[in-house]
């Protein structure tokens, strides 16, 4: 299990557009801002190629601007993962 | 993975995001979804500066059972005004990590052995004592920090530098911020900026000099972009050799070649002249112009030597030097357009801005950082934009005691808590705080931290104690180092609060409170001192880094000088401490009142703060030298009362890309981890979101090489190798020809690969550029 947060900006004139065409992927998640174009993006995914996948799917999209990772989860990992995992 | 747990987790990654866009997009919402403070009954809460940065930020910590239970910014610090980073969110999960060092450890048969903590301190104090005895003082050492609390440092320089008389102290500010000090110095005469980050509440115009503050300093820039929100006049210019989340959030971004700052800061200087934008005012009454040594070299060589010799010139000469550095000439030398360099001359000449430039490790960490620091002070010099409200040269600080500790106190070879080691006076008021014979203090500097690990390496130094750092990842040219350590020759002492690499090499562990276990205080880049109390009970036999120094002072025999007793030893400390500093120009806030003030700022002066050092104004210090015609400015730092411009050329790094090796290698920090991630990596949250370090590319030199996001590249130097996943377009992009590598990850050392070479006059490593080859794994 993979979850992960995003802040993605659309491009310009695409806000609606992205949001739309993102909730309808089963694996996304999006939590828009009231007032900027900007919105929290959170995907869920169940294996690494998976994430991969749906992360190349996104920056593919029109809409798409820019996305930046904030936080991730790996259920694989322990959650007390540290420098020597 | 069950429901409520991955809602949990949800949750908490979603807080963070949310945090981070409220750093990124001042003012944004996100309605319902955005957090809601905790009702959280039977929670104390209590102020603390954050543990990590050089920002000071306040927070406040809640306190449940002996157990910090949550975390906020404080709205009363003039610092973040309730704003905190994602790391300053997840702070206190680094107390709790599950292999927290809770016992000490003695290296036996090969193998480090738990033992009680008072057998590791008498074997501390007994083999100082030994080799103290077989090789003389100064085959003893101590290796400290930025994150050295004030107290730490000023104790570990009284034992070393006034008891026991060596002058082996060092700070791993060293490695971050000596350029900095020696800009000042060298430009000033005393250190730390002359502004504060009220500045960004005047300014109009921000330069950013190789400076990522959305990842390094992401509170201060939000407080830049939200300036910007409330005026459309606002411009901020990112000026740098890699795009980064900076570049994205800024007006301007401009790309230079990797050490063509001097050039471009100089074609500057030179634009300002040309145009007569200067004031000719400020110039005659308050500045004086100097030459130094040219070809000053780059200290890769052992018992390297540079002594500056400075000459004084005057305008005309300056601008005579200057015609080198023509807008066309910089272009061929940094690759900036002249155009780009005409227009950032224009915004810091325009009358109507006030413009601050901001730097940090891209100054500092540069075999030329002391004259990049003193060019763009010539700028604000040249311009008269200096020492008022919104203009300020700001040279920010990488950790959170950098200033206060390292710089103040004067952990460094050559300072004490009040002055050089050279300087008569200065040893006299020592060894008279001190009570210890003047004779004591040692005259002459002996090694900065490169030449000590190297004067490990060669057997001159027998006995390190490291506290609060790392170097096993942090020192350039890694495998020299670590083999030093590892020899027979060396016995290494680590108090830390994790293993790291650096306990893997230690032949003493000791296991230190950290933060909020134990009373302390940090001070900030804008001179800020911040007072945190024991909020904890350290775990185990944990202990603060400043009563283990006291312990084994007392075991070697100094028990006058370290008389303090445990309950009120932080308080005494601080009296004793504020003697070195008492006068107008540094005067402290008393401990009383630290305690109560979210920071005060120093010179602190009948109860009140400097915000604006050298002008007649706020500053208190420039009473007393009234010359006719100089009603406004005192820079009182030099002995001819001017700031001192510096004209200093263009020189190269000290290895460069070429056929063999055909990449720059850059090497940085990441938002979510605290330098070699000790901390930070044992916040699940944020070793999730940045789990290891990677090579990012320029998305076409990834397409030379064949190689996909994820997939793995070599890097090879003429020190080392090192495999890496590469990163294409996921943080930053270097232009074309640079790899960038974040130096967090303890797997993936970096720092085998870089040189150390250094600025011969700070003495501080250039870890941003170095010759690389880069090949598919």
């Amino acid at each position: 299990m993979l979850l992960k947060s995003y802040i993605v900006s659309p491009r310009p004139g695409w806000r609606d557009e992205l949001l739309h065409v993102l909730s309808l992927m089963p694996q996304c998640e999006i939590i828009p801002a009231d007032n900027r174009d900007a919105f929290i993006l959170i995907t869920s995914t169940s294996s690494l190629e998976e994430d991969e996948q749906l992360e190349q799917a996104i920056a593919s999209l029109s809409g798409f601007g820019n996305m930046s990772l904030v936080s991730g989860y790996c259920g694989e990992m322990s959650e007390e993962a540290h420098a020597h995992a | 993975m069950p429901t409520h747990r991955r809602d949990a987790i949800k949750q908490l990654i979603t807080g963070a995001a949310i945090t981070a866009a409220e750093a990124m997009f001042p003012g944004i919402s996100f309605g319902a979804a955005s957090k809601v403070e905790a009702n959280l009954p039977g929670v104390d809460w209590k102020k603390t500066p954050c543990r990590f940065c050089g920002t000071g930020c306040g927070l406040l910590v809640g306190i449940k059972d002996n157990r910090a239970v949550a975390v906020k910014g404080d709205p009363a610090s003039p610092v973040n005004q309730g704003l905190a980073c994602v790391k300053g969110y997840h702070s206190i999960m680094a107390l709790y990590g599950s292999d927290r060092l809770k016992t000490a450890l003695v290296r036996k048969n090969g193998k480090l052995t738990p033992v009680p903590m008072k057998e590791a301190l008498d074997l501390v104090a007994a083999k100082m004592k030994q080799t103290i005895k077989d090789h003389g003082k100064d085959a003893v050492s101590i290796y400290g920090s930025g994150q050295w609390t004030i107290p730490d440092g000023y104790v570990a320089s009284k034992l070393f530098k006034g008891c026991i008389g060596t002058n082996n102290v060092e700070g791993n500010a060293r490695l971050c911020m000596s350029s900095a000090v020696t800009g000042f110095m060298t430009s000033f005469g005393l250190d730390e900026p002359m502004g504060c980050y009220d500045d960004i509440d005047h300014a109009n115009t921000f330069i950013l000099w190789g400076n990522n503050m959305a990842e390094m300093h992401p509170v201060l820039f939000s407080r830049m972009l939200d300036r910007r929100l409330k005026n459309s006049d606002i411009k901020i210019i990112d000026l740098a050799t890699r795009s980064t989340r900076t570049s994205i959030a800024s007006d301007r971004s401009i790309l230079f070649k990797p050490g063509a700052d001097l050039a471009i800061a100089n074609a500057i200087c030179h634009e300002i002249l040309r145009n007569g934008w200067e004031n000719r005012d400020f110039l005659e009454k308050n500045v004086s112009f100097h030459t130094g040594k040219t070809n000053i070299g780059y200290g890769t060589e052992d018992n390297f030597k540079f002594e500056e010799k400075a000459e004084t010139i005057d305008l005309a000469k300056y601008k005579a030097l200057l015609a080198d550095y023509t807008p066309e000439k910089a272009e061929l030398i940094s690759g900036v357009s002249a155009n780009d360099i005409r227009y950032l001359a224009s915004l810091y000449g325009d009358p109507r801005r006030k413009v601050v430039s901001y730097w940090c490790m891209g100054f500092n960490q540069h075999v030329r950082g002391t004259w990049i620091n003193n060019l763009v002070y010539n700028i604000h010099l040249l311009l008269g934009k200096i020492s008022t409200p919104g203009n300020s040269p700001f040279s920010l600080t990488g950790q959170p005691s950098a200033c206060g500790t390292v710089r103040e106190v004067g952990t460094l070879t050559n300072r004490l808590p009040h002055g050089e080691v050279t300087n008569e006076h200065d040893r006299e008021m020592a060894a008279e705080i001190w009570g210890v014979p003047v004779e004591n203090i040692s005259a002459k500097p002996t090694f900065h931290t490169v030449e000590m690990f190297r004067a490990m390496d060669r057997g001159q130094i027998k006995f390190m104690w490291i506290q609060v750092t790392n170097p096993m990842v942090t020192m350039p040219k890694l495998k020299r180092y670590r083999d030093a350590a590892k020899k027979e020759s060396s016995f290494i002492v680590v108090s830390d609060v994790y293993p790291t690499p650096t306990t893997e090499v230690a032949d003493v562990v000791l296991p230190s409170a950290m933060w909020i276990e134990r009373e302390g205080m940090f001070g900030n880049s804008e001179r800020r001192t911040q007072h945190f109390e024991q909020m904890l009970q350290p775990p185990g036999e944990a202990m603060s880094d400043t009563w283990q120094l006291i312990e084994v002072a007392r075991r070697l025999g100094y028990e006058k000088q370290f008389p303090w007793k445990y309950e009120n030893h932080i308080q005494e400390i601080w009296r004793e401490y504020g003697k070195f500093q008492a006068g107008p120009q540094h005067n402290m806030a008393t401990y009383e009142e630290l305690k109560k003030n979210p920071g005060v700022m120093w010179p602190y002066v009948n109860g009140k703060e400097t915000k604006w050092r050298f002008n007649k104004k706020y500053d208190p210090a420039t009473a007393g030298y009234n010359p006719k015609g100089r009603d406004d400015w005192n820079f009182y730092g030099k002995p001819d009362k001017r700031a001192w411009i510096w004209f200093r050329p263009y020189e190269p790094p000290a290895e460069s890309p070429d056929k063999e090796y055909p990449f720059w290698l850059n090497t940085g920090r990441v938002v979510e981890h605290w330098h070699t991630g000790s901390m930070t990596r044992r916040i699940s949250v944020l070793h999730q979101a940045m789990p290891n370090a990677y090579a990012e590319l320029h998305p076409d030199d990834a397409k030379t090489l064949g190689v996909k996001n994820g997939g793995k590249v070599k890097l090879t130097s003429r020190r080392g190798s090192l495999v890496l996943p590469v990163a294409i377009d996921k943080r930053g992009r270097p232009p074309r020809g640079m790899v960038f590598v974040p130096f967090f990850d303890e797997n993936l050392l970096i720092n085998e690969l870089t040189l150390d070479a250094f600025c011969p006059i700070s003495k501080q490593p250039d870890y941003k550029k170095c010759a690389v080859r880069v090949e598919l794994a």
